[in-house]
C-alpha cells in the first residue's frame, strides 16, 4: 500500500483493468433496471418514439393509475403473501426437524436416513407422476398444494444438518441430559435458539423460492382468484400485448390513435413490472448481508 | 464422566448402540416420522408414477392397471423427429450457460477483492446482486420490453447508431445469446460470492512474499489466486454439469414463443407441454424418465470427476 511510487507498469493495467470491468458490470446491470423505471414514467409517445433511455422523457403516471387500479393484481399480491407466509413455515418446520434428528451422530440408521433424504437431489421425480398424485389426494387447484409443494429441499436439509453438527457443542447435549431433558426439548430451548443465524439463512432462501415460483402455480392451479403474482403478472402482460396486437391491426383507421394506444399499453407493462418487483426491491438493503452469510455457510461441507 | 463411559460402548458394541438409540432416542424417530412421510409421499411416491411410461395410461384405471406398454413411448421418443434437436437445444443452451456465464462470476469475483475504489467495489457487489432476487417472470418480461421491436432500449440503441432494428426474440439464432446474457446480467453477481469468500481466505503475507520476490498483480494472479480458486471453480462446474439436462424450465418456458420454438424447445418445456398441456401422460413420462436417468448417470460422472480431481466428491 505504501509503495505507490515503485508500482509497474503492468500493476497499473491490472488496477485499471480491474476496476473497469467492475463499472461495466455495474452499468449493465443498472441500465436495463434504470430502463425499465424511466419508461414506466415517460409518456405513451415517448416510449413509441423510443426516446426513452434511462431517465423520464414527459412524465406519465397513466399506467400505474391502471395498473394499480387492477383487481385482479392485488389478489395475486394478497395470494402470494399467503403462500409465502404458510409455505415458508411449513417448509421450515420439516427442514428444522429433519436436520436436527439427522445431524444426530448417535442415531441408529442415520446413514440410510440421510442417504433417503439426499437422493432426490441427484434423481427427481416426474412431472406427471408428481400432477397425478396431487389430483389423487384432491389437492389440485388448491391453496394446500402450493403450501405442501416444494418443501423439503435436499440441500437445505444438509446446510442444516452441516450447521447443528459443527456447530452445537456435544457438551450441550449431554448437559441437557443431565437435566433430564428429552430430545425434542433439547431441540425447541437449546438448538433452535443456538441456531439463529442458519434458521434466518434458510427462511430466506425457502421465502424468496415461495415468493418467485412459477412452475407449481402454472401446473396446479386452474381458478383466477388462487393465482399469485407470478402468474398473474405474466397473464396481465400477456393480455396486455394481444390487445396491442389488435390495435396495431386497427392501422389503416387511425395510425396516430392506434400508436397512442400501443404506447399505452407499453407504458403500462413497463409499470406492471415495476409494481411487480417492488416487494424484493424495497426488502432487498435488509435481507442482502444474510443471503452472503448463507452462500458462505452453505459451501461448509456437511 | 457418564458421556465418556457411554461413548465406549457405543464404539466397542454396534448391537448395545442400536439396543441404546432405540431406547433412548425413540422421540429422535418419532421426531423423524414428520418430514419422512412428507418426504417417501411427495418425493418417492412420484417415483412409482415413472411406471407409466411404460403404460397405456388410462385414467380410469390408473398407474397400476393400465395395460403395459413395454418401451414403445420410449423408443417413440428416441425415434421422433424432434428427439435430434431438442437434446442439441438441451445440451447448446446449458452448456452455453456453463462455458460463457461463469467465467463473468469469476472475474467478478476478482475485480471485487482486488478493487482499491472502496464505492465502486461495494456498490457494484451491493447492486450485481439485485437481479438474482426477481422471479423469472419479471426478468422474462424485462427481456421481452429491452429486446422489444419497437420500444425496447435495445433497438433505441441499435437505431441510434445508424444500425438495422430486429425482433431478436422472434429470431431462433438469437434465443441461446439472449438467455445465456441474460443468464450472465441475473446470476454473476450472487455467483461471485462465494469466489469472493475464497479469495478473502488467502492469507495475506502470500502476496507480500510474492512482492518482495518481484511478482507484479498479474503474476500474483496467475500463481495464488487462481491456483486458491481452482478447487471451487472445478466444484461449481462439475456440480452445474450435474444440471446441464435440468437447465432453467421457468425461462425457456417464459422466452418461448412460436417463432424461436426451433431453438427454444428443450427438454424439460416439451415434457410439460407433452403431458400439462396435450394430455399425453404416457409420452411425457417416458421423455421424463429418459432425461432423469440420463441426468442421473451425468452426475455420477461429475462426481467421479471431482473425487478424482480433490479426492472427495460433492455427494
Amino acid at each position: 500500500m505504501v509503495r505507490y511510487k515503485s508500482r509497474h507498469f503492468e500493476d497499473i493495467t491490472f488496477d485499471f483493468l480491474v476496476n473497469l470491468y467492475l463499472l461495466v458490470f455495474l452499468l449493465a446491470v443498472l441500465i436495463p433496471i434504470m430502463n425499465i423505471f424511466a419508461s414506466s414514467f415517460s409518456s405513451p409517445s415517448d416510449v413509441v418514439g423510443g426516446r426513452v433511455t434511462i431517465v423520464p422523457r414527459n412524465l406519465f403516471l397513466g399506467g400505474y393509475e391502471t395498473v394499480l387500479q387492477s383487481a385482479e393484481l392485488w389478489r395475486g399480491y394478497l395470494n402470494s403473501i399467503i403462500y409465502t407466509f404458510f409455505g415458508t413455515c411449513f417448509a421450515l418446520t420439516l427442514t428444522i426437524i429433519a436436520g436436527y434428528v439427522l445431524s444426530r451422530m448417535d442415531l441408529w440408521g442415520r446413514s440410510f436416513f440421510v442417504f433417503l433424504f439426499l437422493l432426490p437431489l441427484l434423481f427427481q421425480g416426474g412431472i406427471i407422476p408428481g400432477y397425478l398424485l396431487m389430483r389423487n389426494l384432491g389437492l389440485l387447484n388448491t391453496r394446500a398444494v402450493i403450501i405442501l409443494h416444494g418443501a423439503l429441499h435436499p440441500y437445505y436439509v444438509m446446510i442444516a444438518v452441516s450447521y447443528f453438527r459443527n456447530q452445537i457443542p456435544g457438551e450441550l447435549m449431554d448437559a441437557s441430559r443431565i437435566d433430564g431433558a428429552t430430545n425434542i426439548q433439547f431441540l425447541l430451548r437449546v438448538v433452535i435458539p443456538i441456531s439463529k443465524p442458519i434458521i434466518a439463512v434458510i427462511t430466506l432462501w425457502v421465502a424468496v423460492g415461495h415468493w418467485n415460483n412459477y412452475f407449481a402455480p402454472l401446473m396446479y392451479l386452474r381458478s383466477t382468484e388462487l393465482l399469485p403474482l407470478t402468474v398473474v403478472m405474466r397473464n396481465m402482460i400477456f393480455n396486455m400485448q394481444l390487445s396491442a396486437m389488435d390495435m396495431a391491426n386497427l392501422t389503416e383507421v387511425d395510425i396516430q390513435n392506434a400508436t397512442s394506444l400501443i404506447g399505452i399499453s407499453e407504458v403500462m407493462k413497463y409499470s406492471l413490472i415495476v409494481v411487480g418487483s417492488m416487494p424484493m426491491l424495497i426488502l432487498y438493503p435488509f435481507v442482502q448481508r444474510h443471503f452472503v452469510e448463507g452462500v458462505t455457510v452453505g459451501s461448509i461441507k456437511g | 464422566m457418564k458421556s465418556m463411559f457411554e461413548k465406549k460402548i457405543i464404539s466397542d458394541q454396534r448391537k448395545r448402540f442400536r439396543r441404546l438409540s432405540l431406547q433412548r432416542n425413540y422421540d429422535l424417530y418419532l421426531l423423524l416420522l414428520i418430514p419422512l412421510s412428507y418426504l417417501l409421499l411427495f418425493q418417492y411416491v412420484p417415483f412409482y408414477g415413472y411406471l407409466l411410461a411404460f403404460k397405456h395410461y388410462s385414467p380410469v384405471r390408473g398407474i397400476w392397471g393400465s395395460s403395459w406398454a413395454g418401451f414403445q413411448y420410449l423408443r417413440q421418443f428416441l425415434t421422433s423427429p424432434q428427439f435430434g434437436r431438442i437434446m442439441w437445444n438441451t445440451i447448446n443452451l446449458s452448456l452455453g450457460l456453463l462455458i460463457i456465464a461463469t467465467p463473468f462470476a469469476i472475474i467478478l469475483a476478482v475485480s471485487v477483492v482486488k478493487s482499491r475504489y472502496w464505492l465502486l467495489k461495494k456498490s457494484t457487489q451491493f447492486f450485481t446482486y439485485i437481479p438474482y432476487f426477481f422471479s423469472m417472470v419479471i426478468v422474462t418480461s424485462m427481456i421481452m420490453q429491452l429486446f422489444h421491436p419497437r420500444v425496447g432500449l435495445i433497438n433505441v440503441v441499435l437505431s441510434f447508431l445508424g444500425m438495422d432494428t430486429a425482433n431478436f426474440l422472434a429470431r431462433p439464432g438469437a434465443f441461446v445469446p439472449i438467455y445465456v446474457l441474460s443468464s450472465i446480467w441475473q446470476y454473476s453477481g450472487y455467483g461471485s460470492i462465494l469466489f469472493v469468500a475464497v479469495l478473502m481466505g488467502i492469507d495475506y503475507e502470500l502476496y507480500e512474499a510474492a512482492e518482495i520476490d518481484g511478482a507484479n498483480k498479474w503474476h500474483q494472479l496467475f500463481f495464488i489466486d487462481i491456483p486458491y480458486l481452482m478447487p471451487t471453480i472445478s466444484v461449481v462446474f462439475i456440480v452445474r454439469l450435474g444440471e446441464v439436462l435440468n437447465v432453467g424450465f421457468e425461462k425457456a418456458y417464459l422466452l418461448q414463443n412460436s417463432l424461436n420454438l426451433e431453438a427454444s424447445e428443450i427438454l424439460p418445456t416439451y415434457i410439460f407441454k407433452l403431458g400439462i398441456e396435450q394430455g399425453l401422460f404416457s409420452q411425457s413420462t417416458a421423455v421424463n424418465l429418459f432425461n432423469a436417468v440420463l441426468n442421473l448417470i451425468i452426475v455420477i460422472i461429475a462426481n467421479k470427476l471431482v473425487k478424482k480431481l480433490r479426492g472427495q466428491g460433492v455427494y
